[in-house]
């Protein structure tokens, strides 16, 4: 029986059969299909891998190093601001968006802060799903006390406000050995996925109390199939739709806290080695610019308009993931 | 109905023990102690700073200070701050706080105004330039961050167009308030116009607007009493958690506007290590936010009978 339904050999009789063997459309495909049939998702897909290039090809791309100070260059206004009689602070090719207090060129520090926006947003997301995942999956899938403690924990955790919990641990730990790994930036990744696991665990949870119960999972354990099967080949592919877009949403939100703490100065550390990867921020630029806010406005706009348009960029990802993962959007 | 409250209500006690535990465990795993945080100041002697410890309670074992707190907390009791000399924790807080409530309660007023409106005409004219106009709104005012919209303003307004100053002191008047209102609010006003428009497009829909206009009722009275009264509901439970959000994330906003409120109080606690200062708003920010949920699900319960069978 099996033999009927084998393909002909190759060359063989496939003329005939050609209307059947037409391209399979997956769900996924369909979904990437839907994704890029939108413009906005398209527009902040290209402005992602504009802004990931920035971060990867920094050392090529930016003009000066993010550190080096230019002495009598400090406050320069931008490439296209001229100021008669006023040679300090006049616009320079050379600093397309001016100087800051130091003499250290704002474009360059710029490119090297897309570095910081990256791997905050990107990073935290590991353990975040890993741990999100697991917990989710334990709690919807044996249900009982896990679930419980899982449902009383997040409770605690949503009564307390996310960014304040950043700020603290921030404020208490900064100065810590532990807070001085790679800037900063690791007691960040910790602080942020400490707090976004639970989120994830509780879509999860969800997801998985009711898929459960739905008929091919029913038929899985029928057939058999051990506990860990259900849960790795059933439940989580089938729950992973909801669980992109959230994370899609996750990362601006990341960026966007790593933003606020900079500018809290919270944020990175000011590194010490001239060669640091992560030598600055976009939160760090504007609190810079902050102070600087009448000697040179554009040390504050500049990473402003950056961390919009990031924002932006994922957002739009982020909503045309949403639209294109769950067919009953499309009427 | 009662017995779901007390369950509830009961349930905020270890909530806020939890948030008052890790504040105090993460306070204490900084380096240094609280009068030595300040490299530029010279270091504080053994013998006063063993009377010092002596007059804050610190020279007690840690868990002990913790139950002292948490007990004196429970009382309303927040402890002297470790900055401001003389002053008590709760005081400060009572002098701040009606400044973020007002930025807050501004904001909110303008986030209805202007969100309410634009999803309900965008809802009524589908897919016209005003739809559109308001779904761009909405992806905008909830993507951009306020702080940096905040940026953008105050170098627009006091930097180029000089109608206001950066370094605002006098909060007595009103047109201080009206950019940080604006800014705070234009979060909320993005998902207040979300929410309105998804739920007048469901409301447009149903039968009844159908029977309404059939038995020949003005387009206006089908509107203010069949659609509205009915769509309003999503957006009026939103309104709590919605002030409570505006509250306690409006210290970012109150230190980008130096406003005087208890957002920037805490701010500037943080940059002094004011520990107990630092203890207890963040306590009174997860009341805050605590009770707003709290209310949430008991308007909940009232206005959906199944919450109440199912609990």
């Amino acid at each position: 029986m099996a033999v009927a339904t084998r393909r002909p050999a190759p060359g063989k009789n496939v003329l005939a059969l050609d209307f059947a063997l037409r391209k399979e459309r997956s769900l996924w495909g369909d979904a990437w299909r839907r994704l890029v049939r939108n413009k906005a998702a398209v527009l902040g897909m290209v402005m992602i891998v504009f802004f990931a290039a920035l971060a990867v090809f920094a050392p090529l791309i930016a003009p000066h190093g993010p550190l080096e100070i230019y002495s009598n260059n400090a406050f320069r206004a931008p490439a296209w601001v001229h100021i008669a009689g006023d040679a300090a602070h006049t616009g320079d090719p050379s600093f397309l968006l001016g100087t800051d207090s130091l003499g250290r060129d704002v474009l360059s520090r710029l490119i090297y802060g897309t570095r910081t926006s990256m791997v905050v947003g990107l990073v935290p997301l590991i353990p975040t799903l890993l741990i999100g995942i697991t917990v989710g999956m334990a709690a919807g899938y044996i249900g009982g006390r896990v679930d419980n403690l899982l449902m009383r924990f997040t409770d605690v955790v949503y009564a307390f406000p996310g960014l304040l919990f950043f700020v603290i641990m921030m404020t208490a730990l900064r100065d810590t050995s532990f807070g001085k790994l790679l800037n900063g930036l690791f007691l960040l990744f910790i602080s942020l996925s400490l707090v976004a696991w639970v989120s994830v665990a509780r879509l999860v949870r969800g997801q998985v109390l009711s898929l459960k119960e739905k008929e091919f999972v029913e038929a899985a354990r029928m057939i058999g199939a051990s506990d860990w099967c259900i849960m790795l080949r059933h439940l989580l592919p089938n729950s992973l739709g909801p669980i992109i877009v959230a994370s899609a949403f996750m990362i601006p939100g990341s960026i966007m806290t790593e933003a606020i703490l900079g500018f809290l100065g919270l944020g990175l550390r000011p590194p010490t080695n001239p060669r640091a990867p992560f030598p600055t921020s976009w939160g760090s630029i504007c609190l810079e610019g902050y102070a600087a806010i009448n000697a040179q406005p554009w040390l504050l706009l500049a990473p402003a308009i950056c961390i919009a348009l990031i924002m932006l960029a994922f957002t739009f990802v982020g909503d045309g993931l949403r639209d294109a993962l769950d067919p009953r959007m499309i009427e | 109905m009662i017995k779901y409250l007390i369950r509830r209500f009961l349930w905020l006690v270890p909530v806020f023990f939890t948030v008052a535990l890790v504040t105090f465990v993460l306070m204490h795993a900084a380096p240094g102690g609280p009068w030595d945080t300040d490299p530029m100041m010279r270091k504080v002697d053994p013998r006063t700073e063993a009377v010092l410890n002596r007059r804050y309670g610190l020279d007690k074992p840690l868990w002990q200070q913790f139950l002292d707190y948490v007990w004196n907390a429970a009382q309303g009791k927040l402890g002297p701050s470790y900055r401001l000399r003389g002053r008590q924790v709760e005081d400060v807080l009572r002098e701040r706080f009606p400044t973020t409530a007002k930025l807050g309660l501004l904001a909110l007023a303008m986030a209805i105004v202007v969100g309410l409106p634009l999803g309900v005409i965008a809802a009524l004219r589908q897919n016209t330039w005003v739809d559109y106009f308001s779904l761009f709104f909405a992806t905008v005012g909830t993507a951009v961050p306020s702080f940096v919209l905040g940026i953008f303003l105050i170098i627009i307004f006091a930097s180029w167009l000089h109608w206001v100053t950066v370094l605002e002191s006098d909060w007595s008047s009103f047109k201080p308030w009206i950019l940080p209102a604006v800014v705070l609010g234009v979060g909320t006003a993005a998902y207040i116009a979300r929410l309105s428009r998804s739920s007048m497009l469901e409301v447009i829909r149903q039968d009844y607007v159908r029977t309404a206009r059939a038995k020949g009722l003005s387009e206006r009275a089908i509107i203010l009493q069949h659609m509205l009264q009915n769509a309003l509901i999503p957006v009026v439970t939103i309104l709590g958690p919605a002030l409570a959000n505006l509250i306690t994330g409006s210290f970012i906003i109150e230190t980008l506007f130096r406003v005087p409120g208890m957002g920037r109080l805490y701010v500037t606690a943080i940059n002094q290590r004011d520990y107990s200062m630092i203890m207890g708003t963040t306590l009174f920010y997860a009341v805050i936010i605590a009770l707003t949920n709290l209310g949430v699900d008991i308007t909940y319960g009232f206005l959906d009978p199944r919450i109440k069978a199912s609990e």
